[in-house]
């Protein structure tokens, strides 16, 4: 090949320590209209603000409003402008095509996936930078608890990494009624950020104890949130790029796993960490459910809407780490060991339940969270034909939850009306029996969502055992490669001027 | 990928979509430092044969090999000697053609200095590098495809499967890229190209595959894809001074002769023998019937041709019939 005499006009040089991908999408994101216009009218708000805050009031009035200025700004950019940004991240390289230009290169799906998200983060680390000038000026107005706010920035900043993980993550699947779902659960996120953060600023605020004795009682809760944000964020970031892999990559056994060593840090805070004399008594029951949720949904989502088939290539690290069959079974990727997985998370999450001797509440509101997500795969497995049996129909899935949704929604309605507020079918399906929670029996609810749980497991577990059956094949053929492997290892015809340092 | 080791080997591949089944047992080879051309109508299973060979998609039976490796058992391999020209190319909004080809060269794992030169190579070596401070996504089509193969070629790869690359280039575009495909094939490199335009890829390729249905029905170079339709039958074009006479009550009469289309002054007749002698004979009998024959030649097949009769053998039905030219009178 010729070699260019005249030397063209290259790239502004940028370091080859950031990704290739968090090069291309920080050179793209920072020119979008988007973002510019985000920027200029984020700093011309708070210039506005500073001004009107000295010409109206003064002291720590103008104060005051300056600060809540800054926070609401800040919430806005990060909790709603830059994980919006995110929304179309990855269907947008989907739909143009440009994604199978990707996949050619070195670039793994999550490679591709992390780089836009340390990318929108880059710019969300722009949003804050800019704003510290503005919290410096608010510093000098006095009145100001630089721990608390140092805290609150922290917070927020990881909030913001989590929410835009989520929807990166989830910005790979084409479904309208998602994308409808996401902007108003981040719409609905703002006004509940807003006054968490008035909570915590206030006089009686979390961070504002920190020096007293009551931190015991809230550090718990401080970590229970920063692992159920990271996992959460992780596991549907993981998520996305399982959505744009190709059948070559595993993006399911480290979500797995991470579930599960979340899930039991969560439940060993819950048991061993908080004080038995803590003021806040059974809310940090509620709250450690909630971190609990946050951790097992994605990781559970995850492992029901698997892809049924990989390549025989990503069953040969398990064949190297010599795993049992039982380890295998539950750690490959594929939602028929994913049936297993849920079985076992679930049946250790009950199992420590009861050990705990908590109430009858818990295990009820634990199956019915389970039986919402297990009960549309069953149907939807159901409805699918012979052929489809062993492929993954994630939009079928979707569907059909929403479908059972709506279905338990008109049922508790009609059988609350129908009952004169008695109903009792209602507590069979999981929905209906969240909404009826007040008006069913608990004991009658606890029985029926085991029915539930077990009619789900009947219908999936003899397809997952059909699944595995194929997998084995794939196993076989993946013994072969290794064994292959470990005979003649193959070299590269054309080693890469990477590789050889050249 | 030794000399003896083909560069791209398919063996009974087999891809169904549904009950749709857009590649049915497909077999061929491509040696080191061939041209091969990939003919086929629309939905006859190139692009998805292509995508199987870029890794892109798997094979339900079958094999396909590039270098030795096969696809589906050593794709990073297979990634590290191909390079990919998809049909539809769309490049990134918002990046200037040299940042484009930057991020490429990143992805493939150049980097400092190598990389800057590889860029350099490669801009240079498609045009590109005079273009280099233009917006990727607002250049146009012919460009943008050269910029396609840059990106291709950026790891300096040994094969390269081109998937319609011609399409939607302007004359002048088109004659640069069979100038840029010419001196790749040059360089040794093994070219998989699929178009619709098959006069250029007769030209092009030092063979051709032609496919229908996911089925392979023919490969050999294009010489003897012509050769063997040419020895098949011949046609001739008969041309008379209008009024002089009706040449078909003649025509019918020759052994060996076919009417196969009216023209406005005279007639397309295909002949079973194509010998200077069978020729004159005919010629001699038209003007010994007292028709003023203006015009008497033998009308070369093309490869469009070729390939409309070939799908239509592949079919179970005759030769294709030519359009009308003449409208049919109102009644």
């Amino acid at each position: 090949m010729s070699t260019a005499s005249t030397p063209s006009h290259l790239p502004v040089e940028m370091s080859d320590r950031l990704g290739p991908m968090l090069v291309k999408e920080l050179r793209q994101g920072l020119r979008t209209k988007i973002f510019l216009t985000a920027f200029i009218g984020f700093q011309a708000i708070l210039l506005l603000m500073v001004v009107a805050s000295f010409v109206s009031q003064g002291g720590s009035a103008s104060g005051d409003f300056l600060n809540n200025a800054i926070w609401i700004m800040l919430v806005l950019m990060l909790i709603v402008v830059t994980p919006i940004r995110g929304q179309m991240a990855l269907e947008k390289e989907i739909r143009s095509g440009t994604l199978e230009l990707l996949q050619i290169t070195r670039l793994d799906a999550w490679t591709i996936v992390r780089g836009k998200w340390v990318a929108l983060m880059g710019e969300a680390m722009l949003y804050l930078t800019v704003s510290l000038p503005y919290f410096t000026l608010r510093y000098f107005l006095g009145g100001v608890h630089i721990l608390t706010d140092l805290g609150l920035l922290a917070l927020l900043a990881l909030f913001s990494c989590s929410l835009t993980a989520m929807v990166i993550g989830l910005s790979g699947f084409r479904s309208v009624l998602l994308r409808i779902a996401v902007a108003l659960g981040i719409a609905t996120l703002v006004p509940f950020t807003i006054s968490f953060i008035a909570m915590l600023r206030s006089p009686y605020g979390f961070f504002r104890t920190l020096s007293t004795t009551t931190f015991a009682d809230w550090w718990p809760i401080l970590l229970g949130l920063v692992i159920a944000l990271i996992v959460a964020g992780w596991s549907l970031l993981r998520l996305g790029a399982r959505t744009i892999a190709t059948q070559a990559e595993n993006h399911s056994t480290g979500v797995r796993l991470l579930t599960l060593v979340a899930m039991a840090a969560i439940v060993l805070l819950d048991r061993f960490a908080i004080s038995p004399t803590s003021a806040f008594g059974d809310d940090f029951e509620a709250i450690f459910i909630l971190f609990a949720m946050m951790i097992y949904i994605p990781g559970i989502f995850s492992a029901i809407t698997d892809n049924a088939l990989h390549s025989s290539l990503i069953y040969i690290p398990f064949i190297r780490r010599r795993l049992t069959p039982l380890g295998r079974r539950l750690l490959y990727p594929g939602w028929s060991s994913g049936i297993f997985y849920v079985a076992l998370i679930t049946s250790m999450l009950l199992g420590l339940r009861m050990f705990f001797e908590h109430t009858e509440e818990g295990i009820t509101l634990t199956l019915i969270i389970l039986n919402f997500l297990l009960l549309p795969a069953a149907v939807s497995r159901l409805l699918m034909s012979k052929r489809q049996i062993r492929l993954l129909n994630l939009s079928s899935y979707i569907i059909t939850m929403v479908g059972i949704s709506i279905a338990s929604i008109v049922l508790f309605i009609t059988e609350a009306a129908l009952t004169r507020g008695d109903p009792t079918l209602s507590a069979l399906f999981p929905l209906s029996a969240l909404i009826g929670w007040d008006m069913l029996d608990d004991e009658m609810t606890l029985g029926l969502q085991f029915l539930c749980l077990l009619v789900s497991a009947a219908v999936l577990i003899p397809i997952a055992i059909q699944s595995f059956l194929f997998i084995a094949h794939r196993e076989r053929a993946a013994r072969k490669l290794f064994n292959n492997e470990k005979v003649a290892p193959e070299s590269d015809p054309k080693p890469h001027p990477k590789d050889t340092g050249s | 990928m030794t000399t003896s080791t083909p560069a791209i080997e398919v063996s009974n591949l087999t891809r169904a979509f549904g009950k749709v089944r857009a590649v049915d047992g497909l077999s061929f080879q491509a040696a080191a430092g061939e041209v091969v051309g990939f003919i086929g109508a629309n939905g006859a299973g190139k692009t998805t044969t292509m995508r199987i060979l870029a890794t892109l998609d798997s094979p339900d039976s079958g094999t396909a090999k590039i270098g030795g490796h096969d696809v589906a058992d050593r794709p990073e391999q297979v990634r590290e000697i191909l390079g990919w020209v998809p049909d539809a190319f769309t490049a990134y909004e918002n990046l200037t053609v040299a940042e484009y080809v930057d991020f490429f060269a990143r992805a493939h794992g150049y980097s400092g200095g190598e990389r800057r030169n590889r860029i350099e190579d490669v801009l240079g070596f498609t045009g590109l590098d005079k273009l280099a401070d233009r917006l990727a996504n607002k250049m146009s089509k012919g460009q943008t495809q050269r910029l396609c193969l840059c990106r291709a070629l950026l790891h300096d790869p040994q094969v390269l499967i081109l998937d319609e690359p011609a399409a939607g280039l302007d004359p002048q575009a088109r004659v640069e890229l069979k100038q840029l495909i010419r001196i790749l094939a040059d360089d040794g490199r093994t070219l998989l190209i699929s178009s619709h335009i098959l006069s250029e890829l007769g030209e092009m390729c030092d063979r051709l595959i032609f496919i229908d249905a996911g089925k392979l029905l023919h490969d050999g170079s294009a010489e003897d894809l012509l050769r063997g339709a040419a020895s098949d039958r011949t046609l001739v074009d008969i041309r008379v001074v209008p009024g002089s006479g009706d040449p078909t009550t003649t025509l019918e009469l020759q052994p060996g002769v076919e009417i196969v289309e009216a023209l406005r002054s005279g007639t397309r007749v295909s002949l079973d023998d194509d010998s200077p002698e069978a020729l004159a004979r005919l010629l001699k009998q038209l003007v010994g019937s007292g028709l003023h024959v203006t015009g008497f030649h033998t009308i070369e097949r093309n490869l469009d041709e070729t390939f409309i009769k070939m799908l239509g053998k592949a079919n179970g039905s005759v030769e294709t019939s030519p359009v009308s030219t003449s409208i049919p009178p109102a009644r």
